[in-house]
């Protein structure tokens, strides 16, 4: 039993009796409890350690420390780090759209911005029209023509797997090749998860709200993109940048919030990205927000 | 639909007559055409009035003569027997925007099967290739022995040709293993996957679970992408109140371009069930239905302790009266028999001896006299485990082997224990069941390790068991058919109750009798021990196979994997259920008996008329009777709690007893005694802890038949003033002593009589009783009562407050005009009518409501208001971390596990804790065990899980989810905590056998379970990054999985 104490399978966590200079209490610093790697995190008994967290052993005991910065979050007992800024950490059922950076083994290989390079499965694609797969070689030759290097492709998180790579797939006809349309990176973290991540903006612009940051613009009807189309896909384009640098959520509200603002303004698409008008247009966009 | 089939004898048994008549049942629904009829033109074009295009369908009937190629002959009837002609019916459900024309007639079998059989086929499964090779869907229904499983192998040929791969599910993994091993020998290219094993994933043709099935249909595994074909075995399980669900989610989630086969029982309203397909898929789905045998059955009936086997239905299907009776009069003789030998003792104490005195030597004579006839190999049917190995030790004087069977079965039992590990080899039931096995008796039940099942199987197989008791779960599944059918009861225990068996039940069991090519008739024995009517006999022999109802339900695992996808949220999986799909198709008849309903309760005359009072007079007045009535039962409720009345339930206190359940009125009697109950682990309500012997005026004689009857009282009286009604006859009462719980307790006199000492004499009763009826009769108005505030010492306030309505109330009624109303009882009797009709009003009104997706739309706000109050998920409906968490697990109750492994309790466990923790969550048999002592840290570790599961239950509660939080918290079973422990710290398996009294069987079952749900357990530790968590529970899952539990099946 004596031995088990000390196993890293059995543990307790006890709450630090001395803090070291460097590890203040993150909650005495203010209420929103935000830590930083190497920080001590107080826990109570029988805490159950998740991600960002590190279980070391201190001066009386095994201590919680951050491995990553941002903010702490509770649940039940469940101690666990949520990084303010970081690249994407995909969940099962996200919506993400990716870049077709690899071809190989039967898979695409897929830059998500997260830590490593999702994969798609051939067997995980709908093949166009809906058509039933056979299982023979020639789909493996030809899996360039459904989609090639370069390629965006909205897809969703089908499963971390136990090494830690992330299998995506195309669930229904609505995923698949994305093309006409603007690509928008954003920090991950502003794209909540919500029940929706295809959106059509009532200024007739289609979105897709990747979780993984990646925002992808297009038009809602086929064909030939107007002038006045490319101007909205634009501005819609900058008002999301917009919303990235001043770190606001961003969602279908939040994005017409700013694009209205910057049209009863008078801001024009091209004069959208300097710091004062972006800094303005948000704020006109918060006041309008409070206001309604 | 079955009444019309019965009403035409169509039970399989005499096609001849039936050719002539189209025998399409729900013919609202659909243009059945009879093949000489003509088509008609606009098949598609008559939709039915509702809002939903609901499926179409046209139909034919086939007949074919006898194609079988056995030598299927009548031994002695001069006419052509039955099964030379074997016919079926075939529908084709169309989705209702169907444009095309459908001929069905016009199906041609292809003139290159995909697959071909050494014999021709039948006429049923001939239809079924014409509409696989038409790439459509397919509904079979025919009796387990009739040769369903061609259909499914020509599916599977398909599949290969075409380089697509198909699924084949079957409810239980036992018989996925079996399948497996079938289909493995036919095509190589198949692989199997259930909770414990997975052999070649990659295969063409999967064999797995629905449960495996479902949870890759929820991953979106990409083996669901290339299935062009699922095959559903067994599909009536879909009836199965636990799992029927996974049958219903998985069908489906099944992507729009699957192909179904589902192979049925016989089932009426299999049509339905197309439709339904139909209009899920929208796609054509055909329905082909034979309730032909390939051999026709004899059905005998023997009367317990009678002289033999009487021939109650024939082979033809005809029920033989005279033969019924004579086998009733028996069982009747019998009966007097023992009723004189049995003479005075008490009933209960009767029945034990019965059930297991002559019983024994009953199921031993007919097992002989099967033998003796040449009517093996027989399969005798019990419902219960015990009884099963019990009636197989009773044979084990008798030996049915010769010296060479005897030889092969010691090679085959040998060969396959061998297999096992030394210690393993020498368990006792090993060693047991070798000796019956011998001399060709076995034993197959879920109780028994999983390699002496299959090896009985095996040996069954080849014919070298010649007798083999088993239970029902030896009807499903694999082609193993014996000569002879004997149940040992018309009675069988479904987790509630006693109840007769169901036709569909028996259908399936007498399903084994008869060997195709082998025996010209199956043979099945009912045995019987009490009085069968003669319609119940003809229903359950002649078994009519029960409707297939949906038993559809939320659970929080479907409903977390269903919000996590994006888009596809719960309401979608409830508006395509069977259950919305029958409900909906109800909708317009529930609203017509509705209508027809509130018309005739307004018809209904209440007052006016000659009786001089207005209709809202009588209303009102009724109206507070109701209510006063009610609130007096609060007030007898209130007073008669055991802390209150018990010091008062002294030996010789005239109390009165009515029951209110069977609305027996016994009157006023005297309490002879009081006995608390022991406290057991299942809690009962406090009222029902005591049991009250009191004596009471019964009819004379009635206890000896069952409960005894009160002494008939003038309705309402309260006290023995009307107890002279000139028609009862005061020498046939008798005072006897009956139990009963302080609910039962209707009044509470002051008197108390002398209770004589020695009340087994009548006599002595008789001067109790005499006694009390003479206290009773000084007190003609009313008898004295104990007073509840100073008598009983209550203080509760809102007992007066109670006592001061129940006043106001009966001054309201007096002063109604109603109330001198002359015409009281007419009215009264106006008033009962209406409120039946109310009643019955009430309940369309809940079919309506679950018609239009009330019930479950609301059942789903409650669940989801469950998981946003425990944080699983947000208030936008967002799959939170323990929501993910959640997602992971699906054997067992995902909520509480989940609060125990975010709780921190499991951390500072060891991991044969955990494990021992997680046992709970899988045992599903057996009642908690009160005697059961428990390891301290084992205690404190189920103590922490019952705390949890107390919050959870709570939770569950306050969001208007009706459930019981104590039962809830019991559900939780800690009697195997101790074997998983001691399993993980080493032990052998004999040893922690001992431990609880489970069977073998069940243990493995419960080992192999608690692996399962460790994985999962991994996989949700995974996903909120605990590594000391993780390693803890594959510590535990690894020291688990070892030796006999996890020992591979012998046909994979």
């Amino acid at each position: 039993m004596e031995a088990h104490k000390h196993s890293s399978a059995s543990f307790t966590i006890l709450r630090p009796k001395r803090l070291s200079d460097n590890a203040e209490p993150v909650s005495r610093l203010s209420h929103v409890p935000i830590t930083s790697p190497g920080s001590v995190i107080p826990t109570e008994d029988h805490s159950v350690r998740a991600r960002g967290t590190l279980l070391s052993c201190g001066e009386s005991g095994n201590v919680l420390t951050a491995t990553r910065a941002g903010v702490i979050s509770r649940v039940n007992k469940l101690v666990m780090v949520m990084p303010l800024r970081s690249r994407y950490i995909p969940e099962t059922g996200d919506v993400v759209v990716g870049r077709v950076v690899e071809i190989a083994n039967k898979r695409y290989k897929m830059d998500v911005n997260a830590t490593k390079h999702a994969f798609l499965l051939l067997t995980a694609i709908n093949l166009p029209g809906g058509v039933h797969r056979r299982r023979n070689q020639e789909d493996e030759l030809n899996m360039r023509q459904y989609f090639k290097e370069g390629d965006l492709v909205s897809a969703e998180v089908q499963e971390r797997r136990k090494d830690g790579s992330v299998a995506l797939h195309t669930r229904s006809l609505r995923y698949g090749k994305l093309s006409a349309g603007q690509l928008v990176t954003v920090q991950s973290e502003l794209v909540k998860r919500a029940k929706k991540h295809f959106h059509e903006l009532p200024c007739g612009v289609h979105t897709i709200l990747g979780n993984n940051g990646f925002i992808f613009l297009s038009q809602t009807r086929k064909g030939a993109i107007s002038l006045e189309m490319r101007r909205r896909i634009a501005r819609v384009a900058n008002s999301i940048l917009a919303l990235d640098s001043e770190f606001i959520a961003i969602g279908p509200d939040t994005i017409m919030d700013v694009y209205q603002t910057s049209l009863a303004n008078g801001v024009e698409v091209k004069d959208m990205c300097t710091p004062d008008v972006v800094k303005s247009i948000c704020v006109g966009a918060r006041s309008m927000r409070e206001a309604a | 639909m079955s009444n019309k089939r019965d009403s035409n004898g169509l039970n399989g048994v005499n096609p001849r007559s039936v050719s002539k008549k189209p025998r399409l049942a729900d013919k609202d629904l659909s243009n059945d055409v009879h093949m000489s009829e003509k088509q008609e033109p606009a098949l598609v074009s008559s939709k039915p009035p509702s809002t939903i295009l609901m499926p179409s369908s046209i139909g034919i009937r086939v007949e074919s003569t006898g194609t079988t190629g056995s030598s299927v002959l009548p031994e002695k009837l001069g006419e052509s027997p039955p099964m030379l002609k074997t016919s079926c019916k075939h529908d084709v459900s169309l989705p209702g925007d169907y444009k095309k024309e459908y001929n069905i007639s016009a199906l041609k079998m292809p003139e290159k099967p995909a697959k071909e059989y050494p014999f021709s086929l039948d006429s049923f499964q001939r239809e079924s290739i014409k509409c696989l090779e038409r790439n459509e869907s397919v509904l079979v229904a025919a009796h387990t022995s009739a040769g369903k499983t061609v259909i499914a192998e020509y599916a599977i040929s398909i599949a290969l040709r075409d380089n697509q791969r198909v699924i084949y599910t079957s409810p239980i993994k036992a018989l996925s293993n079996q399948k497996y091993r079938e289909l493995e020998e036919e095509f190589s290219d198949v692989g199997l996957m259930t909770g414990d094993v997975t052999i070649n994933k990659n295969a063409s043709c999967l064999v797995m679970t629905t449960e495996i099935l479902r949870s890759m249909l929820y991953r979106g595994s990409e083996v669901v992408r290339e299935v062009s074909w699922v095959i559903f075995d067994e599909v009536h399980y879909m009836r199965d109140k636990e799992r029927g669900v996974v049958w219903e989610e998985s069908i489906i989630l099944v992507p729009q371009n699957v192909r179904f086969v589902f192979l049925s029982a016989t089932i009426p309203n299999a049509r339905e069930f197309s439709e339904w397909i139909a209009h899920l898929k929208n796609q054509p789905c055909h329905t082909i239905y034979t309730d032909t045998r390939p051999v026709p059955l004899e059905h005998y009936l023997h009367p317990s302790g009678g002289k033999g086997l009487h021939l109650v239905v024939n082979s033809k299907g005809q029920f033989q009266m005279d033969a019924y009776e004579a086998a009733m009069r028996e069982l009747d003789s019998t009966k007097d028999r023992e009723k004189e030998a049995a003479g005075g003792i008490k009933k209960d104490k009767r029945r034990r001896r019965k059930q297991d005195g002559p019983g024994k030597t009953d199921c031993f004579k007919v097992v002989k006299e099967i033998m003796d006839r040449q009517f093996e190999p027989v399969i005798v049917f019990s419902f219960s485990r015990k009884d099963c190995e019990a009636m197989a030790l009773q044979m084990s004087k008798l030996d049915f082997s010769s010296d060479e069977d005897r030889m092969n079965i010691a090679q085959v039992f040998e060969n396959a224990v061998a297999s096992l590990n030394e210690e393993d080899q020498d368990l006792p039931q090993i060693t047991a069941i070798f000796q019956l096995l011998e001399r060709g008796i076995g034993i197959h039940h879920s109780g028994l390790l999983p390699v002496i099942k299959e090896v009985v199987e095996l040996l069954f197989q080849e014919g070298l068991l010649k007798c083999l008791f088993a239970t029902e779960t030896f009807s499903m599944g694999l082609n193993m058919p014996a000569k002879t059918v004997v149940f040992t009861s018309i009675r069988k225990f479904d987790g509630s109750q006693f109840r007769k068996l169901a036709g569909g039940e028996y259908v399936q069991m007498s399903g084994r009798a008869g060997r195709r090519g082998i025996d010209k008739r199956g043979i099945t024995i009912l045995m019987c021990d009490e009085k069968l009517e003669p319609t119940t006999a003809r229903r359950i022999m002649s078994g009519s196979a029960e409707p297939l109802k949906s038993t559809f339900k939320l659970g929080y695992n479907m409903l977390l994997n269903l919000l996590r996808a994006e888009e596809a949220d719960p309401e979608y999986v409830i508006a395509r259920s069977l259950a919305q799909f029958q409900a909906d198709r109800a909708l317009p008849a529930n609203e017509q008996q509705l209508k027809e309903l509130e018309a005739e309760r307004d018809s209904i005359p209440l007052g006016g008329g000659d009786s001089g009072v207005e209709e809202h007079e009588v209303r009102s007045y009724f109206k507070i009777r109701d209510v006063s009535e009610k609130l007096r039962k609060e007030v007898r409720d209130a007073i008669h709690k055991p802390s209150y009345i018990l010091p008062f339930l002294q030996e010789g206190r005239v109390i009165r007893i009515r029951e209110a359940k069977e609305n027996n009125d016994f009157g006023w009697g005297a309490v002879v005694d009081c006995i608390r109950h022991a406290t057991g682990v299942t809690k009962k309500p406090d009222d029902e802890r005591y049991k009250i012997q009191v004596l009471v005026r019964c009819v004379a004689g009635s206890n000896r038949s069952g409960r005894p009857r009160p002494y008939r009282f003038a309705a309402n009286s309260s006290s023995f003033k009307s107890r002279e009604s000139p028609k009862n006859d005061i020498s046939k009462e008798e005072w006897i002593v009956c139990s009963f719980s302080i609910r039962d307790i209707d009044g509470l006199s002051a008197i108390r009589v002398v209770k004589h000492s020695d009340l087994r004499p009548v006599e002595n009763r008789a001067t109790v009783g005499r006694s009390v009826s003479e206290a009773l009769r000084r007190y003609p108005d009313s008898i004295p009562m104990l007073d509840p505030f100073s008598d009983l010492g209550i203080t509760d306030e809102n007992l007066a407050i109670l006592l001061k309505k129940v006043e106001a109330l009966e001054e309201a009624m007096i002063a109604s005009p109603v109330a001198k109303c002359s015409k009281m009882k007419m009215l009264h009797k106006q008033w009962t009518k209406r409120q039946l009709k109310n009643e019955e009003i009430k309940k369309v009104k809940h079919e309506l409501k679950v018609a239009k997706g009330i019930i479950l739309k609301d059942e789903l706000k409650r669940m989801k208001r469950v998981l946003r109050r425990l944080g699983f998920i947000n208030n936008e409906d967002i799959v939170e971390v323990k929501g993910r968490v959640a997602c992971e697990i699906n054997t067992a109750n995902e909520l509480v596990l989940t609060e125990l492994l975010l709780g921190g309790t499991l951390n500072s466990m060891d991991p044969a804790v955990v494990v021992a923790v997680c046992s709970c969550f899988v045992l599903d048999e057996g009642k908690i065990d009160e005697n059961l002592k428990l390891e301290k840290e084992l205690q404190s570790a189920f103590d922490s899980l019952k705390v949890v599961a107390t919050r959870v239950g709570t939770v569950t509660k306050e969001s208007n989810i009706p459930i019981d939080v104590d039962t809830f918290v019991e559900s939780f079973n800690p009697n195997a905590m101790r074997v998983a422990y001691w399993w993980c710290k080493g032990h052998s398996f004999s040893a922690i056998c001992e431990m609880a009294d489970l069977f073998e069987g069940s243990v493995i079952r419960c080992l192999r379970r608690l692996e399962e749900l460790l994985r999962q357990l991994v996989a949700a530790v995974k996903s909120i990054g605990n590594t000391e968590l993780e390693q803890k529970i594959e510590a535990g899952s690894s020291a688990l999985k070892r030796g006999i539990p996890f020992h591979a099946s012998l046909y994979v």
